[in-house]
This record gives C-alpha cells, structure tokens and sequence, in this order.
C-alpha cells in the first residue's frame, strides 16, 4: 500500500527542478524571482545567484525593442508569447552549452502571465536542439532528394532530347536510304539503256573507225557504272543499309572467278598474274560470296592498274585466328608511310596525280575496307615505294567442315559459280536452247522495252510487250488458258498502275506456275529477296547484260521444255 | 439573434486591423524586413451560417494556429492556412530553403510564433476595445486539421455553443511576396453580446 500524501508534502520547487525544461519565475521589470535547476545546468548561474538577477543585465538581447515589447505584453495584457527556435534559436543565449549532438542548443520559450494582478510571469524554455538537428538532416536529405530529382529530370529531358535528336536522325537516314534507292533507280535506268544500246550497236557496225567510237562509248559507260556503284556502295555503307549475307560457299572458287576476271586487263600490260593456296584452306565456308569477290576484284584491278611490269599474285590461307587471309602482292610502284594513311579514306588516293595518271574515284579502297570489317575481318597493307605492295585481307569463315579442306595441289573446279547465278552467267556465244523461247516482257519503258526485245530476238526468243503489270497478268493468264503459256516473264518491278511485285503476287495466287524473272534497276541489299517472295523465280539488275539475259533464256527454256 | 449593422462591423474591422497592425510591427522587426499584414474585411455571424464560407473540410491540407482567450469575452481564435501557404509564410519570414515542402518541427514553430504574435495582438485589441481582461492559452500548432473542426472541439470541450464566428483573410505581404490565410475568432456565448455592448457605449449604432 503506499501511502498517501499531500501536496504540501513536495515542495514546488522540487517539481519544478525535476522537469527537463528550463523554468523561471520573472517579475514586470525581468528580475529573476525562481530558477530551476535545469536553468543551472544550462547557464551555469546557481540559483542563488539568479534569485534577484535582472534577466535583461544578464542576457541583453532579451531588451530588443520587439522582445521586449511582447514580454512588456505578458504583463500588461495577459499574453502568453511563444519564441519559436526558427527565428530566435536561443532565448537564453548560451552558446556555450554541450548539448548532446554537439549542436548549439535551440530553444522554445514560452512566457505567460502566472497570477491576477500579472506581477509574475513563468518562462518556460524548452530544449528543442535534438529536434531541429533531426529536422536539418531531414530537411539536408530533402535538398539531396530535391536535387537528385532535378538532375534526374534534367536526365530525362536529356534522354528525352537524344531520343528525339536519334529520331530526326534515324528519319534523315531513312529518307538518305530512300533518296539512295531512288538514286540508283534513276541513274541505272538511263544507263542501262545506254549501254545495252551501245552492245546492240557493236554486233551492227563492221567499219573499225566506228567500233572503236562505240567501243569507247562502251567502255565509258562500264566505267560510269562502276563510279555509280562505288558511290552507291559507300552511301549505303554510311546509311547502315548495307548488309552482308552468310552464305555456305567455295572461297577459293570466289577468287578464281575474280582472277578469271581479270586475266584479260593484266595480261594486256603484259604482267604475269596467279593464285595459290599456301597450307590449306576450307573448301566451303559462310561468308558473302558476292562482297569477297568484290573486295578480291578492287585489290586485284588496283594491283594491276599500279603494276608497270612484273607480276600480280594472290594467295589465300588460313591465319593463326582461323580466319581466311587472301594476300594480293604486286611489283608495282609501292607507297610510303603517307600514301599508306591516305588511301582507305573516301575519295582519296595514295596522292593526286594518281587520279589524273589512273583514274577512279579513290572509293574502292574505303569500300573494300569497310566490306573485310562487315566480313569480320579487316584489310591492312604493307608498301614500300620500288618494293611493290602486299594487301591482306582476312575474313571470318563462319562454321565449316576440317575434314574438307583444299590444299594447293587440289584442281579447282571454276565451271560453276558461287556467286549470283546470274550476274556470273558464263558468256554465251551462241543461242543454243532459247530459239522459238517464248517471253513476256512486262517493261513500261518505251527504250528498255525496245532494247530487251531486240537483245532476245537476237537470242532466237520471240518477246511479247506490255506496259504495266495489269497487261501482264492479263496477258500471261490468257496464254495460259490459250495453251500457249510464256517460256519467261520478264517483270519490270516498277511500273505504273500496278507494279511487277502486285502483278506477280497476283500471278501466283492465281496458280500461275510459269517462270517469272524480276528486273530490277534497284541493286540494293534486300531488293532481291523482295522479288523472291513477292513470287518470282530470278532476278536481273539493270543495265541488262545480253549475255547475262540470254543465259537465263537458256536457263529458264530448258526447265520449261522438261 | 442579433444582427451586426454596418457601422459595427466596420468598428469591429477597424480593431482587428489595429491588432494586425501591430502584428505585422512586430513580424517586421523580428525578421528585419517590411512586412504587412492586412485584413480587408471581415464576416461576422451565427456559425451555423459561417460554416459555408469556410467551405467544404479541406481535410489535412490546412495548417492552423490555435490560441484560446479567457475573461469577459472568451472563445478559439485561429490564423489558417493552406498547407503550401504555411510553408511559404514560414519559410519567407525564416529565410529558409525553399526546397523543403513539408511542414516540419522547424517551419511550425516558426508559424507557431506568427501565429502568436498575430493572434495576441488581434485578441489584444479586441480586449482593448471591450476594456476586458483575457487570459491567453499557450499557442498550439496544429498541422493537419481543418480549421472548422478546431472550433467544433472548442464547443464539445467547453460545453459552449460558440455562437458566433469572425472570420477574416489575413494577407501578408513579405518580399513582394503575397500569402494569404484566414483569421477565424468563434466567440463564446455572451461574448459578442460584451463586444456589442460595448461598441453600443462607445456611441456606435446598433
């Protein structure tokens, strides 16, 4: 049981020195009438001492007009004034005192009138210094918080920014990529026509004076078809519309074709050219037939075009990285350490009278060098001038089988081609297979049609023309009916009113099983597959090669005659 | 029910903008800038009729200052304000970052004194004005209740009815900056029947 007691039992005092706040007991002219021991500890001024100290002697900013116009308040009209930590920090300056957090304390002072006649006012100061230092890291955290959110939104806005900078770039280069296909539309259409009448023109004269003119013409124009497609190549490289395919082939096959190719022009300079393999390399391997010959055919025109006299050769062998590394080594002039820098950027040669002396854009070595990188490998060279120069090229094999490698002593077969079936048609000399082929030419062009009917006339084939894919299909479904059904299509897939793709789609839902060969003025990446699946069994760019034309003639009317 | 004339609220104005006066001489002096605080006009009337200009609860989103009065004329007096407003009054007088948005121990004891300073001086020219005696509560701060609840408390804690109700916009002006809150004083029963009688002795017409 405990006992009872009685208020009078614990004196007031003791309460008041219990508590953890500051308290004192002021009279109207601020002198000191009770002091608590808290209040000791704080200003370190006993309680003796304090009783009858005059608070605004001892802490003089307690006297500023405003403070003390409000405590003046406490006892004339009854006020209680609050003095908050934010705007006063100390009511009692003590700044001195070692609070706990090391912070200089802050205090919350209250002051109120305590009896009637309002002689007396307590003040109560509230140690608030644990609160407002919890508060200031708080509020540190927010700032943190609130900067962390303006550099992420600033971010934002950045990423915001590159998206929408990578979408007007990625439009530019969709409208490069159309303006390219557009281009090379608009310049191999004339040009086919061009040089496809040119060839006309040299099986029509006899007198030597005019077929050396026609024969410059020819020449010319193959000239400008090279520049065009270098340019061509280059953009589309830039444009990130170039793409290599992975196709299972004969490397060694692709370089005997390009050596094949350019026997004729080294041995006109009366240079000595050959090929071998050094160790062994695999018979067949993934790469892009098409894009090695190409490299190949640059570094093997280049060598012959540098090479006064002597010889060219090419080797091809497998790396220490198990790539495919295809030397090209000539006799020529060699370059020196600047010319070697310079001559894979675009438009630029080993030095300026090259272009005036040989001629050329000055792209094919940019162009070859960005293929071997698309190949995954690279093209390097090493020269020195007088000493002829050695071009490496390496590229990757893809998967390929150990067991079947050739080795220098094996016979390389080169009857039949790696590369595109029909670009590389053998040269047909004769029209053996394609007399009495029947063709449909669907060409809207009054001078292409024009130029195909005479080329496969001349090949013994008997050519019907339409303007426009409608006409085709009409034309084709009627013969058909008729029993007397086209040996070959040949589709323009450009035409008005309805185009060689619509025309061909058409076609082959209507069961048209016939032979449909796609010409094309488009030769980019991707063009071919779209004939393939648009339903059509082959695929000529333009400018038309007779020889390239007969032999699909020939091709396709012996499938049809089975 | 008695009806306030013209002339009485004007007097009544008049007083409560003496108050502010004063509040805003002291506001001035303590952060060392101009500051002014005015209360255009006021609304007195039964609270039953007043509660509609307070509006719908606006639920936590106000912050207000409580001081109750005691004597011959007793009742609540509040400064409120909306959230964002307090904080923006807070830390303009304080010359705080302005990146903090919440209301902490720091910025309520801050609004804590201005609303102290503001509401003693108003209830100190009312008790002027009706020449009474008033005992002040110790300010509370109160974050997060709507003002019209406050007062309901008042009447459920005082078994009062609170008749009536001042209401008033207090705009402060700080920094050519404006915020704008609201005085509210809900009179105790008698009290306004004091200040009336007073206004009545001074010669004002009833």
């Amino acid at each position: 049981m405990i006992p009872a007691t009685t208020t009078s039992t614990v004196p007031s005092t003791d309460v008041a020195d219990i508590v953890p706040w500051g308290l004192c007991i002021i009279d109207r002219n601020l002198g000191v009438v009770q002091w608590n021991r808290t209040l000791e500890r704080w200003t370190e001024i006993l309680r003796h001492e304090a009783i009858g100290m005059n608070l605004g002697i001892r802490f003089p900013q307690l006297t500023s007009s405003i403070i003390r116009e409000r405590l003046a308040n406490v006892f004339d009209m009854g006020h209680a004034a609050v003095f908050s930590a934010g705007l006063h920090k100390q009511f009692l300056s003590i700044p001195d005192f070692p609070t706990a957090s090391g912070q200089q304390m802050m205090q919350r002072a209250v002051v109120r009138p305590i009896d009637d006649n309002r002689q007396f006012a307590l003040v109560m100061i509230e140690d608030v210094t644990s609160q407002y230092h919890q508060v200031n890291q708080v509020n540190q955290l927010k700032k943190e918080e609130s900067r962390l959110q303006k550099s992420e939104a600033k971010l934002r806005t950045n990423q915001q920014e590159l998206r929408q900078a990578k979408q007007v770039a990625e439009k530019a280069l969709r409208a490069k990529g159309q303006f390219i296909s557009n281009m090379s539309h608009e310049i191999r259409t004339p040009l086919s026509a061009i040089m496809g009448f040119t060839e006309l023109l040299t099986d029509a004269v006899f007198d030597s004076e005019t077929l050396r003119t026609v024969s410059t013409i020819q020449r010319n124009g193959e000239h400008l078809l090279t520049i065009v497609n270098d340019i061509l190549d280059l953009s589309k490289i830039e444009a990130g519309m170039l793409v290599v395919e992975k196709l299972d082939c004969s490397p060694h096959k692709v370089i005997q074709e390009a050596v094949a190719l350019m026997r004729g022009p080294a041995a006109a300079k009366g240079l000595s050219l050959d090929s071998k393999i050094v160790g062994e390399i695999p018979a067949r391997a993934e790469t892009d037939p098409t894009r090695l010959r190409q490299i190949v055919l640059n570094l093997l025109s280049n060598a012959i075009k540098f090479t006064a006299s002597g010889s060219v050769r090419v080797t091809a062998e497998m790396d220490e990285t198990r790539r495919l590394l295809i030397r090209v080594l000539d006799t020529g002039r060699g370059m020196n350490s600047s010319q070697i820098a310079r001559i894979f950027k675009p438009f630029e040669q080993a030095d300026s009278s090259m272009a005036r002396e040989f001629g050329g854009t000055g792209l094919g070595l940019s162009i070859s060098q960005e293929l071997a990188h698309m190949l995954g490998g690279s093209l390097s060279v090493e020269s020195e001038p007088g000493r002829g120069s050695s071009f490496h090229l390496t590229t990757s094999l893809g998967r390929f089988d150990p067991e079947k490698m050739l080795h220098e002593s094996c016979p390389v077969d080169t009857t039949s081609s790696d590369t595109d079936a029909v670009e590389n048609a053998a040269e047909p000399e004769n029209c053996d297979g394609t007399s009495g082929c029947r063709v449909l030419l669907a060409e809207d062009t009054r001078c292409m049609q024009y130029l195909i009917v005479r080329m496969c006339e001349k090949s013994g084939a008997t050519v019907v023309c339409v303007d426009d894919g409608v006409s085709a299909y009409e034309k084709a479904t009627q013969a058909q009916v008729d029993g007397e059904s086209f040996d070959v299509i040949l589709m323009d897939m450009q035409m008005p009113i309805c185009d060689g793709y619509s025309a061909t789609r058409k076609l082959r839902n209507n069961g048209y099983h016939g032979i449909i060969v796609a010409l094309t003025a488009h030769a980019q990446m991707g063009d071919r597959e779209k004939c393939i699946d648009a339903g059509c069994d082959d695929y000529m760019t333009k400018p038309i090669d007779r020889r390239v034309l007969t032999s699909v003639l020939q091709k396709y009317a012996a499938v049809t005659s089975q | 029910m008695m009806h306030l004339s013209a002339d009485q609220i004007d007097t009544l104005t008049e007083t409560v903008n003496i108050g502010v006066g004063r509040a805003a001489s002291s506001l001035s002096r303590i952060v060392h800038e101009r500051v002014e605080l005015m209360v255009p006009s006021i609304h007195i009337g039964e609270l039953s009729e007043m509660s509609s200009l307070l509006g719908e609860p606006q639920g936590n989103s106000n912050t207000t200052i409580v001081q109750d009065f005691e004597g011959d004329v007793s009742g609540r007096a509040l400064l409120a304000f909306p959230s964002a407003s307090g904080i923006s009054l807070a830390q303009i007088i304080s010359g705080v970052d302005e990146t903090v948005n919440e209301l902490d121990v720091d910025l309520g004891g801050i609004l804590e004194e201005i609303g102290n300073i503001v509401l003693n001086a108003v209830l100190g020219s009312i008790g002027n004005m009706t020449n009474s005696g008033m005992v002040y509560s110790v300010p509370e701060f109160y974050p997060s209740i709507p003002p019209l609840q406050l007062i309901q408390n008042r009447r459920t804690n005082v078994e009062d009815d609170c008749d009536y109700l001042l209401l008033a916009d207090a705009q402060f002006r700080i920094s050519n900056r404006d915020v704008t809150g609201s005085l509210l004083i809900a009179f105790d029963t008698g009290a306004i029947e004091m200040i009336l009688s007073t206004l009545q002795l001074s010669g004002v017409r009833i």
